[in-house]
């Protein structure tokens, strides 16, 4: 049955970024959208956790940073499947050379967006990945 | 009327620092954000955010730079912050200077 942007469910989004200016651009971005629910989270460590315990199905997408504190976003993309989480995970980074994009995607990330996420770059995850 | 020339000062400004090569289309995106989001104080949030950060990592730089064997692996980590940030704020030259700054200090550890 199609959904119209009325009945549409909402889409839930974690995001796994340390750096506060990078939260606030991810947070308006997203709001624009429309009907989405932002979680954030500072380093992979805390993103394992909160997906263990929301449970498996609760995330439509996980976009996570590379470089940061306790855990980076490598280790958290391989960590959070082996919890059965399906969920589609993006690789962020402002290093995008094919060697950081190959590192993200051999880690188990199912895309890479280079940073800044601007409209383009977030629809067409969100597009890619029959979100919206 | 007072407010409207402010606001064309404003508007006067931005333009010459998009002519300039200052900002990019980056920062245009933040600032339809703003004006679609209904959000009056975004723009200026992100870049106080950014002013911060740039104010913090530069800080630290020169503390680095000071010492008399200097880390560049240390000098690099604060660089790509400092490149993240400017990139999502649309500060161009900023970003721009990382990415030459970064190169250095890759050449800098090949050098040893």
């Amino acid at each position: 049955m199609a959904t119209s942007s009325a009945s549409r469910r909402i889409i839930r989004v974690l995001l796994v970024e340390d750096e506060a200016i990078h939260q606030v651009i991810a947070r308006q971005r997203l709001k624009a959208v429309g009907g989405v629910e932002l979680d954030v989270v500072v380093n992979g460590a805390e993103a394992v956790r909160r997906v263990r315990e929301r449970g498996a199905y609760y995330y439509d997408l996980i976009l996570t940073d590379r470089q940061m504190p306790v855990m980076d976003g490598h280790e958290a993309t391989r960590q959070i499947p082996a919890l059965g989480v399906t969920t589609p995970i993006v690789g962020l980074s402002s290093d995008c050379l094919a060697a950081d994009v190959d590192a993200f995607i051999n880690a188990g990330a199912d895309d890479f967006v280079p940073k800044p996420l601007n409209k383009e770059k977030l629809d067409r995850v969100l597009t890619k990945f029959g979100i919206v | 009327m007072a407010a409207a020339a402010l606001r064309e000062q404003l508007n006067a400004h931005i333009a010459s620092m998009y002519a300039s090569g200052m900002v990019d289309e980056q920062f245009q995106q933040l600032q339809m954000l703003q004006d679609d989001g209904s959000s009056p104080g975004f723009v200026a949030e992100v870049v106080t955010l950014f002013c911060d950060d740039a104010d913090r990592i530069i800080t630290e730089l020169s503390k680095l730079l000071e010492q008399p064997t200097v880390d560049f692996d240390k000098v690099d980590a604060y660089v790509h912050q400092l490149k993240g940030s400017s990139a999502s704020v649309g500060a161009q030259k900023v970003k721009f200077t990382c990415m030459q700054f970064r190169q250095l200090c890759q050449d800098k550890n090949r050098d040893g």
